[in-house]
């Protein structure tokens, strides 16, 4: 997002500045009031980046929530005001994002009355200090995005957001998320006469998009004709607000067009700012979701599940660049192919060409912690490590459009960092610590859902590159001088 | 033969009025049937007749006398004044092997046991699991109504022979081999007692019962230093009626067994079989068990429910055992192994029970089968069932997919599509036909078209596996229980 | 490197000088009537010597043999041995080079997917060898299950669920000591090969549900009543206990009548109980019993019957076993443990509560020895994978990952988790006389990328990965 270039914008409207600050909202990508004010500095056995690869015994620089400097030992200056952590026996990667979860949010999974509900939006409601939200974070979830779920065709929109105990409002990373669509294997369960069959449910949507787009065109004049600044703001940042219209009222000119709550928000999701989540599954829907999505109505969409023979038509999804978010299933058994064989649905998908994989857990069908799991049994099924690790950070980043802050160990991107002795999907060793906006929030030894037992040594030494220590008795642990 | 001699006699006369005759009759036979009792004797001239024993006749003629099929061949003389069928094949009627058509089917035994225990896995999704009972005495014969419809729908597919089963957990009771015609139980049944009939399950209850019951068949040895007067010495006080020390010995009989006949039960040990019958035990009072009534054969209830039993277990009558999975068959073979003497028919319905073919094939063992070619759980992959088990060495007989008349009437459908894959033809006619009589030991008188054979005839006018395929006429005994013409 | 196994295929009829050979085929022999035949010499005995050469072999309890040999014989395991151990000729020879050679895992409890059994009824009539969970547990490496018939001490059933914490209630109570239970082995169609031992120990289950009053139905952690123990159930408990005193005082009574029988003294033999045959042998040691407890005070009150009346116990679940591991060490209790489990602490006590995913470290520090149950314990083909016991040495990993250390971790999937179940003569370990459970493995057990390449059950090759269907499309990264 060019959230900085259009800041700088606003920054020389003088207008404009009273006009955010009337507004009143806070954007995220001001320093957070609770952000850490000395320095940290990380050493660390190995710097897993994820983007520009391993440094082996660096050192990250964190200030105020981001990273500022990373690099080799001796390499990278180390400020005197720092605070060093030594964690030069263990590895350092991004915190993990989860895209698809029903956790930190006790509102309710989702209404049943009507199938498509443009209107709601789980930001209003969401429990950052839920137990299994501390649970998350114990396991290096950092990032969220919560959505509603798939018991209506459309049950809402879901909230992108930072774990780890924030003021409420700095908590966002951006309110409409993510339009959540669920297309099949769900909301034919509690639909009525319209919506039970695919043609129903499939009708709805268009015929949601098409008056959403008269909307949008409506909306979009009216602003236009009006100042072009509104629109800037409207656009402006990664937070929309929500508010009818999107813009601000400084009076003149002709009435502004009825404000429709729900079609507001589709105006985030026309004007692509707002992914679409599709909750789809088996081959035939996942092609159509596909067709539907991105090759009629143009829009940015991801799947989310793709299971039960999905992966069937991964080479389309490859095709179309459509990136695709694995979980909680993994592997599907004799699902539309009859074989008695166990295919693992990420790698089906991996070599059918499909670039943007990512995975998740819909907790809580599995346990939100288990995100790292996934991503366990997806090497064992198949995957390379770098694309595991790929798949929890970066990629999902990448398919919710919020890259450029999370999602890997890059100078000026957030201080969201796990720590632990080894790969994060070795499950022998437990998590060390986390970090979210540079702020320590999960120490291991703390027991995560209350009364602490007091720190606890991690006795054992960490696995290297697949060699295996001979003997049923590991002792230290090697960092790999190179 | 007495036609032949008559011909001698009068060439002249015999011969001219035999050629108008069979003109006549000729001509009839296709504008109006004939009526076979109009003669003794019918002659069915077919272009292909299926012996089912002996192989194929063409162009070929079965004569019929009495009920009774008097001889076939390609080269019989048609006697005068014989009834003439033609048809195109000519087949014997289908043996139909365990079914429960025509009966009330309401199961005997109560519902017992329901649901999960912890620890040993999610609730069957078989529902509830019977409690099995041994009813021996039970007879289906006693529930046959002979002017259902059924019988007669049944007969225009084809089915001149049926072995009914009794419904039930356990041991439900003796089954009936009985023909679709006739105007009393008593006319229909082919064997009165013909069969006994098991329900197998895998598990303990199931098991001990029929384990005990089948042990109480085994003759005991009679003990000589067995003391008479044991009756009084169990709890110390005489019993009435205690006159029972005429020397009649008293069976050491193994607690919970029923007895042989001529032998009296041993104080205090509860019989399974007569325990349980309410109508024993009233009669009787405390657990069926005489006190030391008169010594000799047992009550008639008691025999009613141990003869059966001892047959089967002699072999005498088959034993009908249904398994509904795989895990029963592996459980029954060493179960009923112990009883070398016993003639079982397993009756197999899982789809995937091709999985015990080896098991059943090595001690060629019969087996009815539905005729389909079912598809391997999980899979695409479709098993021919019955082709496995005769490839490991079993004797199969086939019923249809479903036990009704639908499935009779599709019955030789299906197993042309066992032909197509893969059965051998001949096999495959003899499944319906030659080897469930066997099973049944009915085979001196129905399966085959043969000298002896009742007349039980399929009267077809094309190949009888061929979807086009229309059956013509069926006999029964020789009459026309269908005429489809 | 590829493996090059050749099939397995060939029986040797060389004399075999191995003892168990001929017991079992002698016991094979008499169970099916014998068919009509023709009379004939008796077939000479034949040899089915399998020899698995080249591997490291982890033996469990005597440490690791590279490039070592094991050998099988007669459904047994005949020899165990370094390099130098050669397989003589005629003999099944299967390439283990550059894979991994453990004993099978032995699962303290399953959900195989069978019917119930009636109550009375015996799991021995129950069991289904061609159910695909028999499969599918061949292919995850178990080779032995513990099934029993009262649920005591069992595992949990279904997903843990998430973050919620708490666990299913236990079922309706059978606070009775019972022995019905069974060891099964995994072997696909072989009925007679399933049955390993029938009534290994002895269980009770001491969660039953409380609540008569009071703080009945509040549902808490632990289902049923206050979850606290201390207000419920005392006659239950009473009964137990009178059980085992009344039994106690009869066998110092019996014990005293014995010896003043052999001293030549006047005695009158003690009346048995008529509920003592049930839990002499536990007071002899001969028998370990089974408990199902979880909160700290279950846990204390089972050990508390332990210390008094001496017996050899195993608890299970034992979520809150972490918090009093030393007591459970002094008693010398076992333990089976979902290091996975989430049940919540319970704020209002004072002590700690609740599942504590470093609870392995502290008990193994402590010398409390456990064995690992997966949260769910059946076998799921549905799609979701990591939490059931298709991945079943992954819990010994999270027990490593809560502080214990390899060797114990191995030990809760083989020879602790056989000790539990009271088949340590026989399973959990390799070495000569034990049972030809066998895995070869594509490397470190606790890895998480490593597959089961074949599975000796009864010295028979019961799965070979390269031949079933299973795992055909799925090459991990490390694939050799």
């Amino acid at each position: 997002m060019q959230s900085t270039r259009l800041f700088k914008a606003v920054l020389s409207r003088p207008i404009l500045i009273s006009a955010v600050l009337v507004a009143g909202f806070a954007t995220s990508f001001h320093t957070p009031a609770y952000a850490q004010s000395r320095a940290l500095a990380i050493k660390a056995g190995r710097i897993l980046t994820v983007t520009n690869g391993t440094i082996i015994n660096g050192v990250i620089i964190v200030r105020n929530g981001k990273i500022v400097a990373l690099g080799k030992l001796g390499e990278v200056v180390i400020p005197a005001d720092a605070e060093v952590i030594d964690a030069s026996s263990e590895w350092v990667m991004p915190g993990q994002i989860d895209l698809h979860a029903h956790i930190g949010n006790d509102s309710g999974l989702h209404d049943y009355v009507h199938t498509l509900n443009p209107e709601f939006r789980v930001w209003d409601y969401i429990t950052p200090d839920a137990p299994e939200v501390r649970d998350d974070i114990a396991s290096g979830v950092t990032t969220l995005l919560t959505i509603p779920g798939s018991g209506g065709n459309h049950s809402g929109f879901g909230v992108l957001w930072k774990l780890g105990g924030a003021p409420r409002e700095q908590l966002y990373l951006r309110k409409l998320g993510v339009m959540k669509v669920a297309q099949a294997y769900n909301p034919e369960r509690t639909a009525g006469d319209l919506g039970l069959s695919r043609m129903g449910m499939w009708w709805m949507l268009r015929d949601m998009f098409s008056r959403a787009k008269s909307y949008e065109t409506e909306m979009k004049s009216w602003e236009d004709s009006n100042k072009k600044q509104y629109s800037l703001v409207a656009n402006a940042g990664l937070v929309s607000t929500g508010s009818p219209g999107g813009a601000i009222h400084t009076g003149k000119q002709a009435e502004a067009p009825d404000d429709v709550i729900g079609m507001d928000n589709l105006r985030a999701v026309l004007e692509k700012k707002t992914p679409i989540l599709v909750h789809t599954a088996g081959a035939r829907d996942v092609m159509e979701t596909m067709r539907m999505f991105h090759d009629e109505l143009n829009l940015n969409v991801f799947i989310s599940h793709g299971e039960f023979g999905g992966f069937q038509s991964a080479a389309e999804a490859a095709k179309r660049g459509i990136p695709v978010n694995v979980g909680p299933r993994l592997y599907d058994f004799s699902y539309q192919t009859y074989d008695r064989t166990f295919y693992s649905i990420a790698q089906k998908y991996l070599n059918a060409g499909v670039e943007m994989l990512s995975l998740n857990t819909d907790c809580p069908v599995i346990p939100p912690d288990d995100l790292f799991l996934q991503g366990t049994i997806s090497i064992r099924m198949g995957m390379d490590e770098d694309m595991a690790l790929r798949a929890v950070t970066i990629n999902p980043a990448r398919t919710i459009g919020i890259a450029d802050r999370i999602g890997s160990l890059e100078v000026g991107k957030d201080a969201d960092l796990v720590i632990k002795k080894g790969s994060l999907f070795d499950v022998r060793n437990p998590i060390d610590r986390v970090y979210i906006n540079g702020n320590l929030v999960f120490q291991h030894g703390q027991r995560r859902r209350g009364v602490g037992a007091g720190p606890f040594e991690a006795r054992n030494g960490v696995e290297e590159d697949g060699q295996v220590e001979s003997g049923p008795v590991r002792r230290g642990f090697l960092v790999e001088d190179e | 033969m007495s036609s032949g001699t008559f011909l001698k006699r009068s060439k002249w006369v015999g011969s001219i009025l035999a050629a108008v005759l069979a003109a006549v009759t000729t001509n009839s036979a296709h504008a109006a049937p004939p009526d076979p009792f109009a003669n003794d004797v019918t002659a069915i001239r077919a272009r292909h007749i299926i012996t089912v024993n002996s192989g194929i006749i063409d162009n070929g003629i079965v004569l019929i006398r009495n009920g009774k099929i008097v001889s076939v061949g390609a080269d019989v003389k048609i006697p005068v004044g014989a009834s003439i069928l033609v048809c195109d094949t000519v087949m014997p009627g289908i043996v139909g092997l365990s079914s429960q058509i025509g009966l009330s089917g309401v199961p005997d035994a109560p519902a017992g046991f329901a649901g999960p225990q912890r620890g040993s896995g999610p609730p069957p999704t078989a529902g509830v699991v019977r409690q099995a009972a041994a009813n021996p005495h039970y007879k289906v014969s006693d529930e046959i109504y002979p002017f259902e419809d059924v019988w007669t729908k049944l007969a225009r597919e084809g089915v001149t022979t049926l072995a009914l089963v009794p419904p039930g957990a356990g041991i439900p009771g003796q089954g009936a081999i009985i023909k679709p015609a006739g105007d009393s139980a008593q006319a229909m049944t082919l064997a009165p007692n013909g069969l006994l009939a098991v329900h197998f399950a895998a598990n303990t209850q199931t098991m001990d019962l029929i384990r005990s019951t089948f042990e109480g068949a085994r003759p005991q040895p009679v003990d000589p230093t067995d003391d008479p007067l044991s009756d009084f010495l169990q709890d110390g006080a005489p019993r009435p009626g205690a006159t029972s020390n005429s020397g009649a010995p008293t069976a050491k009989a193994a607690v919970g067994a029923p007895l042989a006949a001529g032998v009296r039960p041993p104080v205090g040990a509860p019989d399974p079989l007569s325990g349980t019958d309410t109508q024993v035990r009233r009669g009787q009072g405390r657990g069926g068990v005489r006190p030391g009534g008169p010594a000799g054969p047992a009550t008639g209830n008691q025999q009613a429910r141990q003869e059966p039993v001892l047959k089967a277990f002699n072999g005498t009558i088959p034993t009908v055992i249904s398994c509904t999975d795989n895990a029963s068959v592996a459980y029954a073979l060493p179960l009923f192994a112990a009883f070398d003497k016993l003639d079982p028919i397993y009756v197999l319905t899982a789809p995937d029970s091709n999985r015990v073919a080896a098991l059943l094939g090595e001690k060629a063992r019969s087996v009815v089968l539905p005729a389909s070619i079912p598809v391997e759980p999980l899979t695409t992959n479709r098993v021919n069932v019955v082709a496995e088990f005769v490839k490991a060495g079993a004797k199969v007989a086939c019923r249809p997919q479903t036990d009704d008349l639908e499935g009779y009437r599709t019955l030789r459908f299906q197993m042309g599509q066992l032909v197509k894959g893969g059965l051998d033809p001949d096999i495959a006619i003899s499944a319906i036909t030659l080897y469930p009589a066997q099973m049944l030991g009915i085979s001196t008188r129905v399966g085959s078209v043969a000298t002896g054979r009742d007349a039980n005839l399929i009267l077809l006018d094309g190949g009888p596996f061929e979807p086009g395929t229309r059956i013509r006429k069926v006999l029964i005994d020789g009459k026309v229980a269908y005429d489809g013409e | 490197m590829a493996s090059s196994v050749k099939p397995i295929v060939l029986y040797a009829f060389a004399a075999c000088s191995c003892m168990s050979a001929h017991m079992a085929l002698a016991q094979g022999a008499a169970k099916e009537a014998a068919p009509v035949k023709p009379a004939a010499a008796p077939a000479p005995v034949p040899a089915d010597y399998t020899y698995i050469v080249g591997g490291d072999v982890w033996t469990v309890t005597k440490g690791v043999i590279k490039g070592g040999t094991v050998a099988m014989c007669g459904g047994k395991i005949d020899k165990v041995g370094g390099p130098d151990l050669k397989p003589p000729e005629g003999s099944t020879v299967v390439d283990a080079r550059g894979k991994i050679v453990t004993p099978g895992f032995v699962a303290t409890s399953a959900s195989l997917g069978n019917a119930g059994v009636a109550p009375g009824g015996q799991l021995r009539d129950s069991l289904d060898p061609y159910s695909l969970s028999v499969a599918l547990a061949a292919s995850s490496g178990i080779t032995s299950v513990y099934l029993s018939a009262s649920g005591a001490g069992g595992g949990r059933r279904g997903g843990g669920g998430g973050g919620g914490g708490g666990r299913f209630a236990p079922q309706a109570a059978d606070t009775s000591f019972s022995t019905n239970n069974i060891v099964i082995k995994m072997a696909e169609g072989d009925l007679k090969g399933m049955v390993a031992a029938e009534s290994t120990v002895t269980t009770l289950n001491l969660e039953a549900p409380r609540g008569f009053g009071g703080f009945g139905g509040r549902g808490g952690r632990f289902g049923g009543g206050a979850g606290q123990g201390e207000n419920g159930n005392l006659s239950v408990r009473w009964t137990i206990q009178d059980q085992l005193r009344r039994a106690k005082e009869y066998l110092a009574k019996s014990n005293q009548y014995d010896a003043d029988k052999k001293a030549g003294k006047q005695a009158t033999a003690p009346t048995k109980p008529t509920d003592a045959d049930v839990v002499l042998p536990l007071l002899k040691q001969e028998r370990l019993l089974r408990v199902s407890a979880n909160t700290v005070a279950d846990i204390q009150y089972a050990l508390k019957l332990a210390n008094e009346y001496g017996i050899k116990m195993v608890i299970s679940p034992a979520t809150e076993a972490w918090v009093i591991a030393d007591e459970i060490a002094a008693a010398r209790a076992m333990l089976i443990i979902t290091t996975r489990d989430r049940t919540l602490p319970d704020e209002r006590r004072n002590t700690g509560s609740g599942a504590n995913p470093d609870g392995p470290g502290i008990l193994e520090k402590a010398g409390v020895s456990f064995a690992v149950l997966p949260p769910d314990t059946s076998f799921s083909i549905g799609g979701e994978l990591g939490r059931d016991m298709m991945t079943f040495a992954l819990e010994g990993s999270y027990a490593m990952r809560g502080g214990a250390d390899a060797q114990a971790a191995l030990d809760s999937l083989t020879i602790t988790a056989a000790k539990t179940i009271g088949m340590e003569g026989r399973l959990g370990s390799l070495e000569a006389g034990k049972d030809g459970d066998v895995l070869i493995l594509s490397g470190d057990p606790l890895d998480y990328r490593t597959f089961v390449e074949k599975t000796f059950i009864n010295g028979k090759l019961c799965y070979d990965k390269d031949t079933s269907t299973f795992f055909k499309d799925i090459h991990p990264a490390n694939e050799k």
